[in-house]
């Protein structure tokens, strides 16, 4: 065996006995490259040919950005997705979802307001008014903006739904808010 | 050789018995303790409801013991009978050694009854109050004392590299824990750190990151260099490289803390620092692992025959793994996905149940025959407990690596119309909760093997009847000759105070160029973007929020990345966190980040989620709250938790100071007024803890937007 040549140094602790075998190469050649490497990287960001934390966060908003633009190009006509009959059971599913927490599952109002009965905070209850609403929510009051968690289509589902909760007189309903609306 | 009088003494085994079986008994909490937290994410009620064991309370207490009491008293029982023996000599003072026992028990002791009862500075792995940690400060002193005053009268020329382990390790510790503990007290259990915000983020985790460093990697490496050679009764493969990777492993190291906050709003240059200093920490790590395995070159077939030795070669193995896989997740792009999810609760796991644990194990295994006298009662036994904890190990480290991986890719996935594929954070959340059941059995495996090994350790002790005695030596005293023609660090290696010396400065380096610039916080916030401190209501509720341990499941922290942005808003700036004592960025996001989430919902929203989570998003698994519905609001402390934020630099007049109280009561009464014109009704609504934490959440990420 090569260890006896390579035993220099052979000390004895409490019978621990202790070789001194050269460092394997690999193991020098990953220490060396990483130190290296350590430094053009430092350098290379820290000198400013390289982009800030800043400047990555706003070239990727800007892709971002672009993508969200190109994707209001294929807008749909909401109100032709509305008045479809097969909406109603698609929104009841999206309401069931990510509306009843707040808004109750009958609609009777929970946290938010009643949406079954004629009154309403924001508009008239008309589907463009909930389209409104429901697209760019109420931040100050705690009503989320869904324009950004739901499809275009969605959205209009679940407006055809809450329009089909009208007059529905639910059990336990929240009382009035907003403005009576005759129609 | 020179041949003189032999002195004729004894090593004192007695207090490695005692570590050891404190090491046993604490063990075994931890991992109960471990287990009861698995099962509480898998499924919530496995908290019974109750405030004392609630998830946020339960994991401080499981990272303290399995650190400091389960590992701290492995290595004190491994370091006690080590030293003694490289260094020929008893320990400096029997009286030291028992208050050191004693003491460090007492100091879990206390962890075990305030951590649950929710005294906690928030501060991971520095979670303990103010007087606990003086505690901890007089104790490691003491054990300090003990421990150098061993070598100076030690009967060995030279230290061997176990010993200088040892050495930096009791260095570093002290330094660590008293410079991220500076605190100023508010009452007997609470204090404020003198750190706010970014600074503050920057020096927990180089206490964090250097905690894992110097309490579970270089005391750990010292131990591994005296056991495994005994154990396999081996040659250690390289002197060279043991002194090569110490010193680099040392100085190294301690730079390596701010890959915990990549793409935060920590200094870009601190951020790089953090980065590319973690790398270089692989090739000095993995020294210590070649040093390791190698020593059982030409005796591999130990492997098969030995339990001890598969511990311990599982055990260095699983470093090398960790300290692979931790320069990796060290890269920022890599940390862009992997931080805050389970990889990380994996990676440490690796190097806790796989490096920590089963080093100790072995160590045990080999110790106790020796102390008391006998033979293991059951190799066979210690051998199911290797395949059993092997098991345990891999399943937990492959479920929490793919949960994490694929919760992280869920995160950041956005559509070719630039949406969130998953915007509700709950959907995330649900579909790895299956992989924290099999996470949970993995846990319980290494609890199994862990009872197997206690019940040998038992039958073993049993039958050990003769009366144990300490272990008698002849040495020569040290003569005060001089060895000519020393190499330089033979030299070093048999001078104990110039090698101290050393080792504080090689980490006292990279700590200094880290930590100081950033203590001038002003020279990071634009003056323009300066915030408003709490209101004295929100103080209070952002006092429950530190107690409830919410920090463990909740990040406060939107980092620089384009997925986070759209998720939670713009990024979170080093200003929003200005006046944070302690800062709560978090660095586990079991649930969402909160630091946009004030005005996101109505305040009802909350009173109902706190109450129940499932009741507005179904699915979640987060803990109730009902506690906080009964316990009230402490007012009166207020002033003096105003006054003492004011002493630490925080622009309250004297008139908010005093009427901090008064002015709580006020603002309580508007939220308290707006939930009950929602149809709340509730005795004394006002003095409850959740409208003050209502208060406070409905804060977060407001204060700049005026
Ligand atoms: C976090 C709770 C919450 C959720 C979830 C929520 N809402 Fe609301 N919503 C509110 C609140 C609060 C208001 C009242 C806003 C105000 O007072 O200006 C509101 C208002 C509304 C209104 C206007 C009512 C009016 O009287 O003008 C509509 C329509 C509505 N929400 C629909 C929805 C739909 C559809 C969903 C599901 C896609 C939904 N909401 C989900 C809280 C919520
Ligand atoms: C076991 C981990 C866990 C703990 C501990 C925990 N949470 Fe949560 N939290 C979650 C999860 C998961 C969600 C996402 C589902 C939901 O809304 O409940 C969440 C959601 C939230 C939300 C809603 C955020 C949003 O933007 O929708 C708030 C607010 C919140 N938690 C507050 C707290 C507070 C305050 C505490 C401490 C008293 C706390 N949480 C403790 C896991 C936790």
């Amino acid at each position: 065996m090569s260890d006896d040549k390579e035993n220099q140094s052979t000390e004895h602790f409490d019978g621990i006995v202790e070789h001194d075998h050269p460092l394997p190469r690999w193991w020098v050649a990953i220490f060396f490259a990483t130190i290296i490497y350590g430094v053009i990287y430092y350098i290379h960001y820290e000198s400013h040919s390289g982009p800030t934390t800043d400047q990555e966060l706003a070239a990727g908003m800007q892709e971002i950005y672009q993508a969200q633009k190109s994707g209001v190009a294929e807008t749909i006509d909401y109100d032709q997705v509305i008045k479809k009959p097969e909406s109603i059971q698609a929104g009841a599913k999206i309401y069931s979802e990510k509306c009843f927490m707040c808004h109750g599952d009958k609609g009777q109002g929970l946290i938010g307001p009643n949406l079954t009965d004629n009154h309403w905070v924001h508009g008239k209850g008309t589907s463009q008014d909930i389209l409104a609403v429901v697209q760019t929510g109420v931040a100050a009051k705690g009503m989320p903006a869904w324009e950004s968690v739901l499809k275009p289509e969605e959205q209009a589902q679940v407006v055809a739904f809450v329009l089909s909760l009208k007059g529905t007189n639910p059990k336990n309903p929240k009382a009035p808010e907003g403005v009576e609306v005759s129609n | 050789m020179t041949e003189g009088k032999l002195d004729h003494f004894a090593y004192d085994d007695k207090i490695v018995r005692n570590f050891l079986m404190a090491t046993m008994i604490w063990a075994g909490a931890a991992f109960l303790f471990g287990l009861l937290a698995a099962l509480e994410l898998a499924h919530w009620p496995f908290n019974l409801n109750t405030e004392f064991i609630t998830f946020g309370r339960l994991r401080p207490l499981h990272t303290n013991a399995a650190i400091f009491a389960f590992a701290g008293n492995a290595i004190f029982a491994g370091i006690y009978y080590s030293t003694q023996r490289l260094l020929k000599a008893r320990m400096f003072s029997d009286a030291l050694s028992q208050i050191h026992f004693w003491g460090w028990q007492l100091v879990i002791i206390c962890a075990a009854i305030t951590l649950p009862l929710g005294y906690s500075q928030s501060k991971e792995y520095a979670e303990l109050e103010w007087p606990i940690d003086l505690l901890i400060t007089l104790i490691w002193v003491v054990f300090a004392i003990n421990f150098f005053g061993t070598i100076k009268k030690r009967r060995e020329q030279h230290m061997y590299v176990a010993i200088w382990f040892y050495i930096a390790t009791i260095i570093t510790v002290a330094v660590l824990h008293i410079i991220n503990s500076i605190e100023l007290p508010v009452s007997f259990l609470q204090s404020y750190p003198v750190y706010a915000g970014m600074q503050d983020a920057l020096v927990q985790w180089w206490y964090g990151h250097n905690a894992v460093a110097f309490f579970l990697t270089t005391p750990f490496l010292g131990l591994m260099y005296y056991y495994m050679p005994k154990i396999a009764n081996r040659p250690i493969y390289s002197y060279r490289l043991s002194i090569i990777h110490f010193w680099s492993l040392v100085f190294i190291y301690i730079w390596a803390g701010p890959h915990h906050l990549l793409y935060t709003a920590l200094p870009d240059w601190a951020q790089t620092l953090g980065m590319v200093f973690s790398l270089m920490l692989w090739a000095p790590s993995w020294g210590g692992m070649i040093n390791g395995l190698l020593t059982l070159r030409g005796a591999w077939h130990l492997l098969r025959e030995d339990p001890l030795v598969k511990f311990m070669v599982a055990a260095i193995t699983f470093y090398g793994m960790a300290t692979f896989e931790g320069p990796l997740l060290s890269i920022k792009s890599v940390s862009s996905l992997g931080h805050y999810t389970d990889w990380i609760i994996g990676h440490v796991h690796i190097g806790a149940l796989g490096w920590n644990g089963f080093l100790t194990f072995a160590m045990i295994y080999y110790l106790v025959p020796k102390l008391w006298n006998t033979k293991l009662y059951s190799l066979r036994l210690a051998t199911a407990h290797f395949w059993i904890g092997l098991l345990g190990i891999l399943l937990y480290y492959i479920s929490m690596v793919t949960a994490g991986i694929t919760q992280g890719l869920m995160w950041r996935a956005v559509d070719g119309s630039g949406r969130l594929v998953y915007p509700d954070f709950v959907e995330t959340v649900t579909k790895i909760v299956p992989l924290y059941w099999v996470r949970a059995f993995g846990g319980l495996f290494y609890i199994i093997g862990f009872a197997l090994m206690a019940y040998n350790i038992y039958r073993t002790i049993k039958q050990a009847n003769t009366k144990v005695v300490d272990t008698k030596v002849s040495a020569a005293p040290l003569t005060n000759h001089k060895v000519e023609d020393e190499e330089p660090h033979k030299k070093l290696e048999g001078m104990g105070l110039t090698f101290s010396v050393l080792s504080f400065i090689a980490i006292a380096v990279g700590s200094i160029i880290e930590i100081v610039p950033t203590l001038s916080l002003h020279k990071y916030v634009e003056p323009s973007k300066i915030i408003d401190p709490y209101t004295p209501l929100q103080l209070a509720g952002r006092d429950i929020y530190v107690k409830e341990g919410c920090y463990v499941c909740h990040s406060q922290m939107i980092r620089k990345l384009p997925s986070e942005v759209l998720r939670y808003g713009p990024a979170s700036t080093i200003e929003e966190s200005m006046w944070d004592r302690p800062f709560q960025w978090g660095s586990k996001r079991t649930g969402p980040d909160l630091a946009r989430l004030g005005g996101k919902y109505p305040s009802l929203w909350h009173f109902k989620h706190m109450m129940d989570p499932r009741s507005t998003s179904p699915g979640s698994i987060m803990p109730n709250y009902p506690w906080l519905y009964s316990k009230k609001t402490d007012f009166l402390i207020l002033r003096k938790k105003l006054s003492v934020m004011k002493g630490l630099g925080v622009p309250y007049s004297d008139e908010e100071v005093s009427q901090a109280d008064l002015n709580a009561i006020k603002e309580a009464k508007i939220i308290a007024d707006d939930l009950r014109s929602q149809g709340i009704e509730m005795e004394k609504l006002d003095e409850k803890e959740i409208v003050a934490l209502i208060s406070y959440l409905q804060a977060l990420g407001q204060k700049g937007k005026k």
